[in-house]
């Protein structure tokens, strides 16, 4: 009677434990997925970028490169780098505009007393940190602030259709 | 109970216990099942995973790929850089800054002969060489100047036209006639007062000159 209960336990354990073990497996497979896929995310973030900088070697238009995480902001050429400037945001500004990737310089606006703005589409807009009154239509979009000075640099160095990269 | 009755129903228990057994051990537990896995066999997660890391791994080349490329078309190299917005220099090397000078840029200012030849005095933009390197350059004053004084313009060879000790003791030739040179006008630097060559202060031109070497890079915006 003993060998008849014991029989089918000892299946019921080992039935039991070969599940276990194809779980772990499974467990495993599952993280290392999830981690690929954050690793592949962040390796074509790296392609993306530096194809942008492999492009501008041989273009002749200047761009910017943004860097929200340390608040800087570099004009280059050709990869040289023209200018470094530190900017800050307006508090408006969402995260979903600082994704990383290229934006395009969409208008150059200039107005009276020397005010200029340079705007990203829909993602944000460059003006100097000196109080501007806004046209309605750009009131919503956030900004980035750079100094009087260095914005008159970005502003004149750039041309409509000019390209930036937000690195962070 | 009778005795052969109770051995009947120890019997029927025992019965249903090892089926109960028997069934624990051929179906799946649900505690280990993984709701959003279930539906992959354990052999197409491998195939995954293992598609994903080879995926990976040729980005990664890719990108090592790419790197490499960058590396090799970038150089070490000292440059300048004029901003002609704010009338400054900069000598980099890379993310580094050597030197800063407050320079003098080209006036945009327009002037036109009584023949109808016009000149606009701006800086050349874009990406210039140094081209030759000169000390106690000499200044040939060019027709403009005469039109500028309302001068009656000398022949080209005449030797009035060779004016020395007014571009400082250094230049750099960036071609087309443009230099970056000295000024008497010291006061002047960070203004755009010149006819388009870049104006550099006594110190600042020196540091520059001898860091420099023909062939340097010059960018101007």
């Amino acid at each position: 009677m003993k060998a008849v209960i014991a029989v089918p336990l000892v299946l019921c354990l080992i039935g039991a434990g070969g599940y276990a073990q194809e779980d772990v497996e499974r467990r495993n497979l599952l993280e290392q997925r999830e981690r690929l896929a954050v690793r592949l995310e962040e390796l074509r973030r790296e392609r993306e970028f530096l194809l942008f900088q492999k492009e501008f070697y041989a273009s002749d238009s200047k761009y910017l490169l943004f860097d929200f995480s340390s608040g800087r902001c570099q004009l280059k050429y050709r990869n040289r780098i023209l200018k470094d400037a530190p900017f800050r945001v307006s508090p408006n500004m969402p995260a979903k505009a600082r994704s990383i990737g290229v934006v395009i310089l969409t208008r150059k606006r200039e107005m009276a007393g020397k005010k200029t703005a340079l705007v990203f589409g829909e993602s944000f807009i460059v003006q100097s940190e000196r109080k501007e009154k806004s046209l309605p239509a750009e009131r919503r979009l956030p900004r980035v602030l750079l100094s009087q000075r260095d914005m008159k640099s970005m502003f004149y160095a750039l041309e409509e259709g000019a390209k930036a990269y937000i690195v962070q | 109970m009778r005795n052969g009755e109770y051995g009947v129903e120890m019997l029927r228990k025992k019965a249903v216990g090892i089926l109960a057994c028997s069934l624990l051990a051929l179906l799946p537990l649900p505690c280990f099942a993984q709701e959003s896995s279930a539906s992959i066999t354990i052999e197409d997660l491998r195939a995954e995973v293992a598609a994903l890391e080879q995926q990976a791994l040729s980005i990664e080349e890719e990108n090592e790929g790419l790197r490499h490329i960058l590396k090799e078309q970038d150089d070490d190299d000292i440059y300048l850089v004029v901003d002609t917005e704010n009338n400054r220099l900069s000598m980099r090397k890379g993310a580094v800054v050597l030197r800063t000078a407050i320079v003098g840029t080209g006036s945009r200012q327009y002037i036109q002969e009584e023949t109808g030849r016009d000149w606009f005095f701006e800086s050349p933009v874009g990406a210039l060489t140094v081209l030759g390197k000169e000390r106690n350059p000499v200044w040939i004053r060019p027709d403009w100047s005469y039109v500028e004084e309302n001068m009656p313009i000398p022949k080209e060879d005449d030797p009035d036209r060779i004016v020395r000790g007014v571009l400082g003791k250094y230049a750099l030739i960036l071609g087309n006639g443009y230099k970056i040179h000295g000024t008497k006008y010291t006061e002047l630097l960070g203004t755009h007062f010149t006819h388009g060559c870049i104006s550099v202060g006594d110190d600042d031109l020196e540091f520059i000159y001898k860091t420099v070497k023909i062939g340097t890079r010059v960018y101007i915006y």
